[in-house]
C-alpha cells in the first residue's frame, strides 16, 4: 500500500533520513518508535507530503506519489497538538476538508452535514458540534482531530503523537479506542511515538528508529524478545549491558561462562552482553547451575521484586517474583547463584547500524549498572 | 482606595497618590475644563458653532480620510506584515526597522518632505501631473498624508499575530485538500482579523486627529481640503474660543468613542480566541 | 540543540505550505514598494532638498540664529519634559504592576488618554485654561505671569503629549515580570526605595530606556500641541519644528529642509536605538531561557 524505498532528507547539515525503506501493507496499523531525533516525525510528514525527500522514493498503491503535494495525497493527518482551528466549531473542523472541495467534488451541504455527524457519533462527540476547540477537553480535541482526518475518507491515516499531550489515564483509554477504532474501519494507519509501551500496545508492526535510520521492523513481540541491534535493546524495556569478552563461541562476564554459539568463529574480541532482569534467575547455592553473585540491594516493587546484585566487578539488575523473593529470603550481603536464562551479545567493533553516540550511551548505562 | 490584595511590597500609598494626583493635573484637570468650557456656552451656541456648514465640511474631509486612509492601510499594512513575517529577502530587518518612521519622524518633517514629492513640480508629482492626478493641495493629498502616519498602526499590530499562526493549522489545511488561496481566506485571513480591526481603529483614530503631516500638503481651502484640526487652530487664531472649543469637543467625544471600540475590540479578540 | 534550532527552523515552512516563488516575488516587491514609497522617499527627500545647495548653505543654514534658538528651545523643552514622564512612568509602573486594586484597568485607561486625544486640542485646553481669555488667565496677568505664548506653555503641552509613553513600556513589562523578587527583597530586609533600585530598575532597564527613547522623540518633534501655545515669536518661542514650518512657509525651503534634517535624523538614530535594543533584548531573553 504504502512504500518507502531509499529516502533521504537532511536540513542544513543534520541528516534527518538516512537511506530509510519501509514496507506498509493495506490495513496495517503501524508505530514509528524512536528517541528524539530520531527521524520518525520526518518520515511522517514525507508520507503526508508535508516534506520531500532529497531523494529516494514515495510510493501509493504503486504510483509514484513522492512529489504529489500534501493536497492531492489524500491522506489523513492528525497534528501532536491537533492544530484544530480555533475560529470554528466543531462541525466546521470536520467539514473543512468536504467544504474545499471544488464544487464538481463538493457533497451538498445535507450529505456534508450527515457525514459530520455520523463521524462525530463515531468519535463519542455527540451534541458537541457546535462547541468551539477552547471548551473542549483534551481528550475531546484529539478525537475532533482524528474526525476531521477521516472526514476526507483517506487512504492512510498518519498521526503524529497521538497521545503525546494527554494525561496518563485518558491516553490509556484512547489508546485502546483508537485500536478499536483501526479494526473497525481497517483503514491503513501509521502513527509516531515515542513511547514503547504505546507502540507494543496499539500496533500490528513496530518500526525503531535511531539517528535516522530504522533499526528493526517486527511485530510487538519480535521486537521485544528478539531486538536485532543494542539500541533496540536499551531502547525498549529495561536491560543490563554488561561487557564481556567473547572467545571461541563463549561468552566470558566475569565469572560467567555462556555459549555464544553464533561467535564460534570469533578467536577473542570485546563484546557487550545484554540481558532482560526478568531473565536472570536466582537460586541457593546448591540448587541450581550459575556462578555466585552477591546481593546488594533489595526494593519490592509491588509484584515484582528488584535486586541489585554484584558480579565480580560487575553491577546486575535482576527481577523475580514476590514468591521467589520470599523462598529465597533475599537480604543484601547474601551471595546467591545467578543464572541468565537468555542473552544477547554483540561484539564491540561492527555493530551493524549503531552510531558512536548509542555506543556512548551504552557505556554509560553499563557503568550505571 | 486600598490595595484588595493585601501585599508585603511597600509603597502602594504614595504612588497611587502621586499618580492620581499628576494624572489629574496634567490630563483630567485641563479635559475637563474643556468640557466646561463648552457646557458653559449654552446649546444653541454650541451647535451653531460644531456644525456650521464650514465646520461640517471639515469633519467630512476629516472623517472620510481617516477612514479611506485607514482602509488603504489594512491592505497596505496587512501586505507589509505578510512579506514582512513570512518571506526572507535581502533587507528584511532594514525594512522592519523603517515601518516604525512614522512614529519617530516628527510631522512637520513629514509634511514637507510629502508636499515637496507630491508637489506638480514634486520627485512623484511630476510624473502624476501629465495623467491628470493632483496629490499636493488637493483632498487626495490629505489621504496620502494620513496612510503615512497610520501604516505602522496595522502592520504592528498585525505583524505579532502573523508570527504566531502555527504552521500546523496550514499543513492541516493542505492534507485535507485545501488551495493556497482558501487557506488565506478560511484559515489565516479570520485568525488576523480582529488585529486587522484594531489596526484599522487605531489608525483611523491617529489620522482623525493629525495636524502636522497633513496641513502642509493639505493647501487648506477652506470647505475642499480644511481638516477639522486646522479649523480649531484658524478659530482660535481668530480669538474665536467658543468656536475652537464646540469643534474640539465633537473632535474629543468621537476619539473617546474610538478608544472605547478599540479597548471593546481588544477584550472580544483575547476572550474569544482561548488557548487551544 | 544547535541542530534541533536549525530542523525547526527549516520546518517552519516546507515547500508544501508556501507559496509559488513567483507570488512570493510578486508579494515582496509589492511590500518593498510601498514601503519605499511611503516612507523611504519622504526620508531621502528630507536630506536631498537639505543638500539641494550644497553643504555650505546646509550648514549656514543651521547657525543661523534663530534655527539655533529653536534647537536650544527644543533641546531645554526635552530636557524639562522627558524627566518629568520618566518620573511619573516609574511610578505610576509600580503602583498599578506590583499591587492589585480596583479600577486599575479604568486607571490604564486614563494614562493612555492623550495617545487618542488630537494634538491641537492637547495644546487646545491649556489655552483654555492658562490663556487670557482662560480661565486664570486674569489672574496670571494681574501676577504678571506668562505661560500661554511662552516656554511654560510649551513644556505643558509637550508634557501632555508624550504623558503615557514611559509608563506604556513599563507597565506591561513590569506587570510580566510579576512581584515575586520584590518580595523576596522586603523578607530580606530591604527597604522600598532599595528594592526600586536594586531590584526593579536592573529588570525593566532596556524598557525604560526604549521609553525614554521614544519620549524624547515625540517631545522634540511635537508640532501641532506646541504650535497651538508658541505664539510663534521668532528666536524665543520657536521649537525645532515651528521654525522648520515657518522657514517652509517663507518659501526658504532648502533651510526649512536643513532644519528638518536634524529632526529626521533624530528618528533615524531613535529607529537604530530600538533595533539594537530589541536585538539586547532577544538575546536576554534567550539567556532567561537557557536557565
Amino acid at each position: 500500500m504504502i512504500d518507502a524505498r531509499n529516502v533521504r532528507k537532511t536540513f542544513g547539515s543534520f541528516a534527518a533520513l538516512n537511506d530509510v525503506s519501509l514496507n506498509i501493507a493495506e490495513g496495517e496499523l503501524v508505530a514509528l518508535l524512536g528517541p528524539s531525533g530520531s527521524g520518525k516525525t520526518t518520515l511522517l510528514r514525507i508520507l503526508g507530503g508535508l516534506e520531500f525527500p532529497d531523494s529516494g522514493s514515495v510510493l501509493f498503491d504503486g504510483g509514484d506519489a513522492t512529489l504529489v503535494s500534501a493536497r492531492d495525497r489524500h491522506v489523513g493527518f492528525v497534528f501532536q497538538h491537533y492544530a484544530l482551528f480555533r475560529h470554528m466549531t466543531v462541525f466546521d473542523n470536520v467539514a473543512f476538508g468536504l467544504k474545499v472541495r471544488s464544487r464538481k467534488e463538493r457533497p451538498s451541504k445535507a450529505e456534508i452535514a450527515e457525514r459530520v455527524h455520523h463521524l462525530l457519533s463515531m468519535v463519542q462527540l455527540d451534541g458537541l458540534a457546535l462547541r468551539y476547540p477552547s471548551q473542549l477537553s483534551g481528550g475531546q480535541r484529539q478525537r475532533v482531530a482524528l474526525a476531521r482526518a477521516l472526514a476526507i475518507q483517506p487512504r492512510v491515516l498518519l498521526l503524529d503523537e497521538p497521545f503525546g499531550a494527554l494525561d496518563a489515564q485518558v491516553r490509556k483509554e484512547l489508546r485502546r479506542w483508537l485500536r478499536r477504532l483501526h479494526d473497525e474501519l481497517k483503514i491503513t494507519g501509521v502513527f509516531v511515538t515515542h513511547d514503547q509501551e504505546e507502540a507494543l500496545e496499539v500496533a500490528d508492526r513496530v518500526v525503531v528508529m535511531n539517528q535516522g535510520r530504522i533499526e528493526q521492523i517486527g511485530t510487538p513481540t519480535e521486537i521485544y524478545d528478539q531486538p536485532a541491534t543494542p539500541f533496540v535493546y536499551q531502547f525498549l524495556g529495561n536491560v543490563n549491558a554488561l561487557p564481556c569478552r567473547i572467545r571461541g563461541g563463549q561468552a566470558e562476564i566475569g565469572p560467567l561462562v555462556m555459549p555464544a554459539p553464533s561467535y564460534a568463529g570469533v578467536a577473542d574480541a570485546a563484546g557487550v552482553a545484554f540481558v532482560r532482569p526478568h531473565d536472570l534467575l536466582l537460586s541457593r547455592p546448591g540448587e541450581g547451575g550459575g556462578s555466585f553473585a552477591v546481593v546488594r540491594h533489595v526494593s519490592v516493587l509491588g509484584a515484582v521484586v528488584r535486586v541489585e546484585l554484584s558480579l565480580g566487578e560487575h553491577i546486575i539488575e535482576a527481577e523475580t517474583s514476590r514468591q521467589r523473593h520470599a523462598e529465597l529470603e533475599l537480604a543484601p550481603g547474601q551471595r546467591v547463584l545467578l543464572w541468565p536464562r537468555q542473552a544477547r551479545f554483540f561484539l564491540r567493533d561492527g555493530w551493524e547500524g549503531t552510531t558512536l553516540e548509542s555506543r556512548e550511551e551504552l557505556a554509560r548505562t553499563s557503568a550505571m549498572l | 482606595m486600598t490595595a484588595t490584595k493585601s501585599s508585603v511590597i511597600p509603597g502602594f500609598g504614595p504612588t497611587l497618590g502621586y499618580t492620581l494626583f499628576y494624572l489629574g493635573l496634567i490630563v483630567l484637570i485641563p479635559l475637563a475644563a474643556l468640557f466646561f468650557r463648552a457646557a458653559g456656552m449654552g446649546w444653541e451656541q454650541f451647535v451653531q458653532a460644531a456644525f456650521a456648514p464650514r465646520v461640517l465640511a471639515a469633519y467630512r474631509l476629516s472623517f472620510g480620510g481617516a477612514l479611506l486612509a485607514a482602509m488603504i492601510n489594512v491592505v497596505a499594512g496587512l501586505l507589509v506584515a505578510w512579506v514582512l513575517v513570512r518571506y526572507d529577502f535581502p533587507g528584511r530587518k532594514f525594512f522592519d526597522a523603517i515601518v516604525d518612521l512614522p512614529f519617530a519622524l516628527p510631522t512637520a518633517v513629514a509634511g514637507i518632505a510629502l508636499t515637496a514629492i507630491y508637489a506638480p513640480n514634486g520627485w512623484v508629482g511630476q510624473f502624476l501631473k501629465p495623467l491628470g492626478i493632483k496629490v499636493a493641495f488637493t483632498p487626495l493629498g490629505v489621504v496620502v498624508a494620513m496612510v503615512f502616519i497610520g501604516l505602522p498602526f496595522v502592520v504592528r499590530t498585525v505583524q505579532p499575530v502573523l508570527q504566531d499562526l502555527e504552521v500546523e493549522h496550514e499543513e492541516v489545511a493542505v492534507s485535507l485538500g485545501a488551495g493556497r488561496w482558501q487557506i488565506f481566506r478560511m484559515i489565516i485571513l479570520p485568525a488576523v482579523f480582529p488585529a486587522l480591526v484594531t489596526g484599522f481603529a487605531l489608525a483611523f483614530a491617529r489620522a482623525l486627529g493629525e495636524y502636522g503631516s497633513v496641513i502642509f500638503i493639505a493647501g487648506n481651502m477652506p470647505g475642499v481640503s480644511e481638516i477639522a484640526p486646522l479649523l480649531i487652530v484658524t478659530k482660535l487664531e481668530q480669538y474665536d474660543y467658543a468656536g475652537a472649543t464646540a469643534i474640539a469637543v465633537v473632535m474629543l467625544v468621537a476619539s473617546f468613542i474610538l478608544l472605547l471600540v478599540i479597548n471593546t475590540l481588544q477584550k472580544w479578540h483575547s476572550n474569544r480566541l482561548g488557548a487551544v | 540543540m544547535a541542530i534541533a534550532v536549525e530542523i525547526s527552523a527549516a520546518r517552519r515552512r516546507s515547500r508544501a505550505v508556501s507559496e509559488t516563488l513567483w507570488v512570493k516575488g510578486l508579494l515582496t516587491a509589492l511590500g518593498v514598494a510601498i514601503l519605499g514609497l511611503f516612507l523611504l522617499l519622504p526620508l531621502a527627500t528630507v536630506f536631498g532638498e537639505a543638500f539641494s545647495k550644497g553643504a555650505d548653505a546646509y550648514f549656514a543654514a543651521l547657525v543661523d540664529d534663530d534655527a539655533l534658538a529653536a534647537i536650544r528651545l527644543t533641546l531645554l523643552v526635552a530636557v524639562i519634559a522627558v524627566p518629568l514622564n520618566v518620573v511619573f512612568g516609574a511610578v505610576a509602573s509600580w503602583c498599578i504592576a506590583k499591587f492589585d486594586f480596583r479600577a486599575k484597568s479604568l486607571l490604564i485607561t486614563l494614562i493612555d488618554i492623550p495617545f487618542s486625544v488630537s494634538p491641537v486640542i492637547s495644546g487646545l485646553i491649556y489655552v483654555l485654561l492658562f490663556g487670557l481669555q482662560g480661565w486664570f488667565g486674569p489672574w496670571l496677568r494681574d501676577h504678571d505671569i506668562k505661560l500661554i505664548f511662552a516656554v511654560p506653555g510649551i513644556v505643558l503641552a509637550t508634557v501632555f503629549v508624550t504623558f503615557p509613553f514611559v509608563a506604556r513600556e513599563l507597565i506591561p513589562l513590569m506587570e510580566s515580570q510579576g512581584t515575586e523578587e520584590e518580595e523576596a527583597a522586603v523578607v530580606l530586609g530591604a527597604s522600598g526605595w532599595r528594592i526600586f533600585w536594586t531590584v526593579t530598575v536592573p529588570n525593566i532597564k532596556w524598557g525604560l530606556l526604549y521609553g525614554v527613547l521614544l519620549c524624547n522623540a515625540r517631545a522634540m518633534g511635537e508640532f501641532g500641541a506646541v504650535s497651538v501655545v508658541s505664539g510663534h515669536v521668532r528666536g524665543v518661542t520657536n521649537t525645532m519644528p515651528l521654525h522648520v514650518e515657518i522657514l517652509y512657509n517663507e518659501y526658504n525651503y532648502m533651510a526649512a529642509f536643513a532644519v528638518a534634517s536634524l529632526l529626521a535624523l533624530l528618528a533615524l538614530v531613535t529607529l537604530a536605538a530600538k533595533a539594537l535594543l530589541v536585538w539586547r533584548f532577544s538575546r536576554e531573553i534567550a539567556a532567561d531561557a537557557r536557565q
